[in-house]
């Protein structure tokens, strides 16, 4: 690699790059179809209108003009027989989400496409199918799971009525009786945003303390959905605007990798106190429907601890929910705790009275790991439900040291019940070891310094802390055992003459670690 | 493995006055972070210094741990436990980092190797004919990398947004629905896989194994 590329020579290829942005035909390099970007779009957009959850079939869509019910296997050939590169993976993306959806049998029902077949099934059918399912042929066709309707939502206030003047009739002029076939079409089918936590079409707000990693685990479940084909990120706005520049940066990769759309204040020229006026406008204009627009944090939109400002600002968000739009906000939580030591949110009670759903996320603790790195384990608790959201959701996530924010945000897992469990115990067993710190350093510390007898050791720890002798053995006794996960730090060996010698318990990790060392020492 | 270990040397040139640090990720528990960190003033040759580099490699990647070394020079003064991307004397590579769409947490097929080779043969003739020279080509294990040496480009913020700058336009202008430019790998202190390690992700299986980084 002798020639090197400059300075120079990279800003020509990006002057070149933008000057000249089409697309390199690599689609259509190895197929003679029509793959290119808007006909994959537009099976996507159809297939996402066809549940994938459905008997795998026989290889039909229709049988003599009739829609079956087990298509699975139809549509799966239908793209096989397009050709394209692509073909596989859209299927695969499609087919993932079933229950009943396997690796081997996604396989082997791809692989048994007989390009051959006399009457094979067209993609044809997979759009006529999606169309009777509602699909809409067009670059402007909307997302699954609500459906847009061209016609504004018309309550009788709407309609001009001047004639009548009276407070009965002014009443019955809001009525909405007569109007449900629209208000059906207008309804969102319970789509999760967040899964099990935010629902699309509700108004989500979800409390924690600072650095308990709220946004975190928000772009974690958003990106969750939009992978798996459950929300279309180009309708999520995020709206990061309680950040520092740099932290605002790297939010911005996640949701560029993401596909999502990112508002930073300040940023192209957004600024965050006409967000409303334009959630407003998108209402107005009935293009609120169906977008996700997510506030990190509230506190930054309105305040939080005033009665008449938090209402107001209910008012708006419910116009907004009211025209389809779905909204999740980010909020702290007070800093005191309740009688129980549990979270309780900041502020007044209306955004929580107002809210549709409502979460607080309960920092369960925080491990040491053996490099530095920090484990966290967080749990979501529901605090307010409409809708069939979790009561309980838990997560850990690890900041390793000098990690960047991509690394964090991958370190990101859900938890069982049975991990929170164990999570909690952990927590609890870590508190005990800090409470006790001074006399577990000075045991630990002989112990690795010396072969001494209970007594020896005891004694020594004593002089060392001026901790009581009696509070020494008991410590030295309740974290004595071989299991680490219990918090055991040290075990005993019986010796002669009754001699009792303690070793210190190490993880698994540092047991690594020191074979390696006598590996290398070793060569 | 020979060639790959020379080709790292090539890519990662080591000396009395460089700091490599190893950073070697459990594929499995990814709360398994091990980071070595190796001076060249600490070793009584380069050739121990490598010996080193190669030898710890090669237990950890034995161990189950996946191994990223830096892409760029880390300062002769550094002192930490993981290089920042303060901690960046100036930017030695490019890394064009082709890899697959959708879902990648198991390793790829020789299939789509074959796919993210055929971009990445795409992008370095496109490069060749503005007058870029031939990358150093490493099959990353799912997918593959080029690597092409840079000059004059430092560390500072107009460096980093001139090569963000750039894998987002390569991006733009290569990606296809089956594989893409990775646009995330422009900050300066960005790790890469170690060539002749292997490297493992997921389940492995007849049709996705794992594979060691190699040259191609």
């Amino acid at each position: 690699m002798s020639a090197k590329v400059t300075k120079t020579m990279l800003e020509k290829l990006n002057e070149s790059l933008e000057k000249d942005n089409s697309k390199l035909p690599l689609l259509n390099a190895t197929n003679s179809s029509n793959e290119n970007y808007d006909e994959v779009g537009r099976l996507q957009g159809a297939l996402r209108k066809l549940s994938e959850d459905v008997p795998r079939g026989k290889g039909f869509i229709f049988d003599q003009q009739q829609e079956v019910d087990d298509y699975w296997l139809g549509v799966v050939w239908a793209i096989a027989g397009l050709g394209w590169d692509s073909g596989e993976e859209i299927a695969w993306e499609w087919s993932r989400p079933s229950a009943r959806y396997n690796d081997e049998g996604f396989d082997e029902a791809w692989s048994s496409f007989d390009k051959n077949h006399r009457t094979p099934t067209g993609i044809g059918s997979v759009f006529k199918l999606a169309k009777l399912r509602g699909w809409s042929d067009s670059p402007f066709s909307v997302m699954e799971g609500y459906s847009r309707e061209d016609d504004q939502l018309k309550t009788k206030a709407g309609q001009t009525d001047e004639g009548s003047k009276s407070p009965l009739a002014a009443m019955e002029k809001f009525s909405v009786i007569g109007s449900s076939q629209q208000l059906k079409e207008k309804m969102l089918a319970d789509v999760f945003v967040m899964q099990n936590i935010a629902i699309l079409g509700r108004w989500t707000t979800l409390y924690a303390a600072p650095n308990t990693g709220k946004t975190l685990l928000t772009l974690w479940l958003l990106r969750e959905q939009i992978l798996a084909g459950v929300i279309d990120a180009n309708k999520v706005f995020y709206v990061n605007a309680d950040d520092t520049y740099k932290g605002g940066v790297e939010k911005t990769e996640l949701a560029e990798v993401s596909g999502f759309n990112m508002l930073l204040p300040s940023v192209n020229g957004f600024n965050k106190n006409e967000l409303f006026a334009i959630i407003g406008d998108l209402v107005k204009s009935d293009e609120a429907n169906g977008k996700i627009i997510i506030l990190d944090t509230l506190k930054k939109f309105t305040d939080i601890m005033d009665k008449k400002g938090a209402s107001d600002f209910g008012e708006k968000v419910r116009n907004f929910i009211s025209a389809g739009g779905t909204l999740i906000c980010l909020a702290h939580t007070n800093k005191h705790k309740d009688a129980d030591g549990k979270s309780i949110f900041s502020g007044t009670a209306d955004i929580v009275d107002d809210t549709d759903c409502a979460f607080i996320i309960e920092d369960l603790g925080r491990s040491d790991g053996d490099f530095g790195e920090v484990e966290t384990r967080v749990e979501f608790r529901n605090i307010k439900a409409r809708g069939d959201v979790a009561e309980k959701m838990a997560f850990t996530y690890t900041k390793a040291q000098g990690g960047d924010y991509t690394s964090l945000f991958d370190s990101v897992e859900r938890l069982s019940e049975r991990d929170v469990e164990k999570a909690k115990q952990k927590t609890q067993i870590e508190r005990e070891h800090k409470r006790d710190s001074d006399v577990i350093d000075s045991i630990k510390q002989y112990i690795h310094e010396a072969e001494l007898g209970k007594t020896e050791l005891v004694n020594k720890v004593h002089e060392d802390t001026m901790v009581s002798k009696s509070k020494v053995q008991k410590i030295l006794k309740r974290w004595e055992g071989k299991n680490p996960e219990k918090g055991h730090l040290w075990r005993c060996e019986k010796r002669d003459k009754n001699l009792v010698v303690y070793f210190l318990v190490k993880t698994e990790m540092a047991e690594m670690v020191d074979n390696l060392k006598s590996v290398a020492k070793n060569k | 493995m020979a060639c790959e270990i020379d080709a790292m040397w090539q890519l990662f040139p080591p000396g009395p006055e460089t700091v490599h640090e190893l950073r070697a990720l459990h594929h499995v528990n990814k709360q398994k972070v091990v980071i070595r960190i190796f001076r060249g003033k600490e070793f009584g040759s380069t050739d121990d210094l490598k010996k080193e580099i190669v030898l710890a490699a090669s237990e950890l990647n034995q161990l189950g741990f996946n191994i990223y070394v830096n892409l760029n020079p880390i300062n002769s003064d550094f002192i930490g436990r993981a290089a920042r991307d303060k901690d960046i004397a100036y930017r030695h590579l490019l890394l064009i980092d082709i890899d697959r769409m959708g879902n990648t947490k198991q390793p790829a097929t020789d299939e789509e190797i074959e796919k993210a080779k055929d971009l990445g043969f795409a992008v370095s003739k496109y490069l060749g004919n503005l007058g870029w020279p031939n990358p150093i080509r490493v099959m990353s294990g799912n997918g593959v990398h080029l690597y092409y040496e840079l000059s004059d480009v430092g560390n500072d913020a107009a460096s980093e947004a001139l090569i963000k700058r750039t894998l987002n336009n390569l991006e733009n202008r290569f990606k296809t629905p089956a594989v893409g430019i990775d646009r995330s790998v422009f900050n300066a202190s960005r790790i890469t896989k170690m060539p002749g390690t292997i490297m493992r992700k997921g389940q492995e299986t007849e049709e996705r194994p794992y594979r060691m980084a190699v040259l191609f």
